[in-house]
């Protein structure tokens, strides 16, 4: 399990993170001034750092400076929508940077990406018994290959990376098939149905009433 | 075109026409004094020559007669003696000629033969003696023609004088003027230059900085030291540019205050919003889970009431800003008492204990301005004391001069680095604890608003784990 260090001086927030990368099944720890995190940093020996920039004690920038050699991941939280605080960041070598308010799914997005490029991911994902290649695109049962489309893949991609979460047939609409279909939630429902059937997934890709789809792994 | 060469073309212009103009007068003047007095010469040397020749002849005839010889042929003996008159005065420069009734010539010695038409001839019709110039070749010559009897026959005698001398005398005049003229343009033109550039050499100091400024640099100032007008000009430049100086810094200041104010206050709301719309997301998307659930609830909760009092807190604030409210004499004693009683309950439920000690005045205030001031300093008490705490309200009369509403505590306090920031908006000086409590970090900036509109004075003094207390003078009209 990755670990994942959390860096937010708003209680609130900061649990809400928590609970949001509980879910999507990474281990957290959470830091809510400059001291603290440090000393996480160093106990702990997170995969990726989530850091607020707005901290008591020591900012966010100075931890960064002190992080400059471990070449840890960092994606940046910030409040303020400036765009000075998000040049300074990047050029400080944050990986990435996310505008409060946002969405525990563009969040989570974020950080895979940026877990992938360290290396720290594996390019295959792996649900009950399936094994999903994200490289070759193949998906395995077992030891047999079950022949998908390509929207087909992208949706059980979607599913899985935000399993245990109801996703909207709008969203999924959005992120598998792009704008151009928006409003034709008809063929979220015909895809599903095949994965179900292809899969054997009846029992995991619940229907949530007048909302849309969850993938539930029965932990 | 620029001013110094206005100043400089004019001076010019006018200078040359009147020198000019004064010039020539004074040539012309002496040039026509001159030629009077050539004709006036020429008209008494004729008289003299003519009365001399009468005198000659009239004693030539009483000689001859006297010595019985015969008598002398008056043309013969004008032929005769008439070069010699000449010589008596500048003989080179003047010339006779005689001619007889019939107008044949009878003796002319002028250089020069006369050709066409004589006008000077006809001239003498009286005896007053006539003259006329006339050019002849290169030269100028006066002719002074008369009548002269001599024994009964009548000559025309005509007196001749070359007066080239007084018109070269003019043109060498004109000549050297020319040369005088040149030379004095070019020194005046050099001299005016000079002069016309280091006096308005201030005018061009003044462009200078007023284009500076213009750029936007506005501490430029002008150095002329002159107490002409430009001097004076230069003076109120500079004030205008201290004005303007102090009021560019003034809606800088300003602006980057309210700059400021909008970062903080997007951070107060965006932080809250984030909890809310996250977990309403999170609950709204997940499996029940009844720790979750309750714990989501809870912040939607806290953050919504965060909110609420950020917005009320903005409202104030908002208000203040607005207008200015008329101050009226209040009993603040009621006053008091009711804040008391509306924190009453707070201050049970943290076992706080609040201690009130005013003396009666009657203050010139608002009445919600001053519920205002008081719930937001005891709010600061509330939220820095510890369970079991006191707090003190004081109200007395300082020098008779103010009167001094001031909220003591026993709680944290502030660190003494931060105590200069705690009247900027959003500053907290625990931001956790504050918001624990659903703090804005509004309250004090709030405070100095109110104070500033009854032009009273704030003071705070604060020590870490001893307390803090804030005493606001309130002027006494």
């Amino acid at each position: 399990m990755e670990k994942i260090l959390i860096v937010e001086d708003d209680v609130a927030i900061s649990d809400l993170i928590r609970l949001n990368l509980e879910i999507a099944g990474y281990d957290t720890r959470q830091a809510f001034n400059g001291s603290e995190a440090l000393e996480l940093i160093d106990t702990y020996a997170p995969n990726l750092i989530l850091l607020d920039v707005n901290l008591p004690e020591k900012d966010g920038f100075e931890i960064m400076e002190e992080l400059e050699s471990s070449n840890l991941p960092v994606i940046l939280l910030t409040a303020r929508g400036s765009l000075a605080d998000k040049v300074k960041g990047l050029r400080m070598g944050a990986d990435d940077y996310i505008v409060k308010p946002f969405e525990s799914m563009e969040l989570l997005a974020r950080i895979e990406a940026v877990l992938r490029r360290y290396g720290v991911k594996h390019d295959h994902l792996v649900f009950g018994d399936l094994e999903i290649n994200l490289e070759e695109r193949i998906v395995r049962s077992g030891n047999r290959v079950i022949d998908l489309t390509m929207k087909e893949f992208e949706l059980l991609l979607l599913l899985i990376r935000n399993k245990n979460k109801a996703m909207s047939r709008e969203r999924i609409l959005e992120l598998v098939w792009g704008y151009e279909y928006m409003g034709e939630t008809r063929t979220v429902d015909i895809h599903i149905q095949k994965i179900r059937k292809k899969l054997k997934l009846e029992d995991y890709i619940k229907t949530v009433y007048k909302f849309g789809y969850r993938l539930e792994d029965h932990q | 075109m620029k001013l110094w060469h206005k100043v400089f073309l004019c001076t010019f212009l006018l200078f040359e026409v009147l020198f000019n103009g004064a010039s020539f007068y004074l040539i012309e003047h002496n040039f026509n004094r001159n030629l009077k007095t050539e004709i006036d010469l020429g008209l008494t040397e004729r008289r003299i020559i003519a009365s001399q020749l009468q005198s000659d002849w009239s004693y030539a005839i009483s000689l001859s007669n006297n010595m019985g010889g015969t008598s002398e042929d008056s043309a013969h003996f004008t032929r005769n003696n008439a070069q010699k008159y000449t010589r008596t005065f500048e003989n080179n420069r003047i010339f006779l000629e005689f001619r007889n009734s019939a107008q044949v010539e009878v003796f002319n010695n002028f250089e020069r033969p006369i050709t066409g038409y004589r006008p000077e001839l006809n001239a003498p019709s009286s005896d007053r003696p006539t003259y006329i110039l006339r050019d002849i070749g290169k030269q100028t010559y006066l002719f002074v023609t008369g009548k002269l009897a001599l024994s009964g026959t009548n000559y025309t005698m005509s007196y001749i004088r070359d007066i080239s001398g007084v018109y070269s005398d003019k043109s060498a005049q004109i000549r050297l003027f020319f040369q005088i003229n040149i030379l004095v343009t070019f020194i005046l033109g050099i001299g005016l230059y000079g002069v016309i550039r280091y006096l308005t050499r201030s005018i061009r100091s003044l462009t200078e900085s007023a284009q500076t400024v213009a750029r936007g640099l506005y501490s430029q100032r002008v150095s002329v030291h002159s107490g002409d007008e430009i001097g004076i000009l230069a003076q109120n430049f500079n004030r205008m540019a201290e004005a303007v100086e102090e009021k560019v810094n003034e809606l800088e200041l300003t602006a980057m205050r309210r700059q400021k104010f909008i970062e903080f206050l997007t951070h107060e709301l965006r932080t809250p919003l984030t909890s809310i719309i996250g977990y309403a997301d999170l609950l709204r998307t997940t499996k029940y889970n009844e720790k979750v659930f309750f714990k989501a609830m809870n912040y939607i909760y806290s953050e919504g009431r965060r909110l609420e009092s950020l917005s009320f807190k903005l409202m104030d604030l908002i208000l203040l800003g607005n207008e200015k409210p008329e101050l009226q004499h209040q009993d603040i004693m009621p006053l008091c008492l009711e804040v008391e009683e509306a924190l009453q309950p707070r201050l049970e439920g943290l076992d706080l204990t609040l201690i009130l000690s005013i003396e009666p005045y009657r203050l010139l205030t608002d009445k919600d301005l001053f519920l205002l001031v008081c719930t937001n300093l005891l709010d600061n008490a509330i939220k820095a004391s510890s369970k079991g705490g006191r707090i003190y309200l004081k109200g007395y009369l300082v020098n008779h001069t103010y009167y001094a509403i001031e909220v003591e505590d026993e709680g944290i306090g502030i660190p003494e680095q931060d105590v200069p920031k705690v009247f900027e908006p959003f500053f907290m000086v625990d931001k956790v604890r504050t918001r624990s409590q659903h703090g804005a970090g509004l309250g004090l900036a709030i405070c100095s608003e109110i104070v500033k509109l009854h032009e009273g004075k704030i003071e705070i003094t604060s020590r870490e784990e001893v307390g803090t207390q804030v005493k606001i003078l309130f002027p006494q009209n």
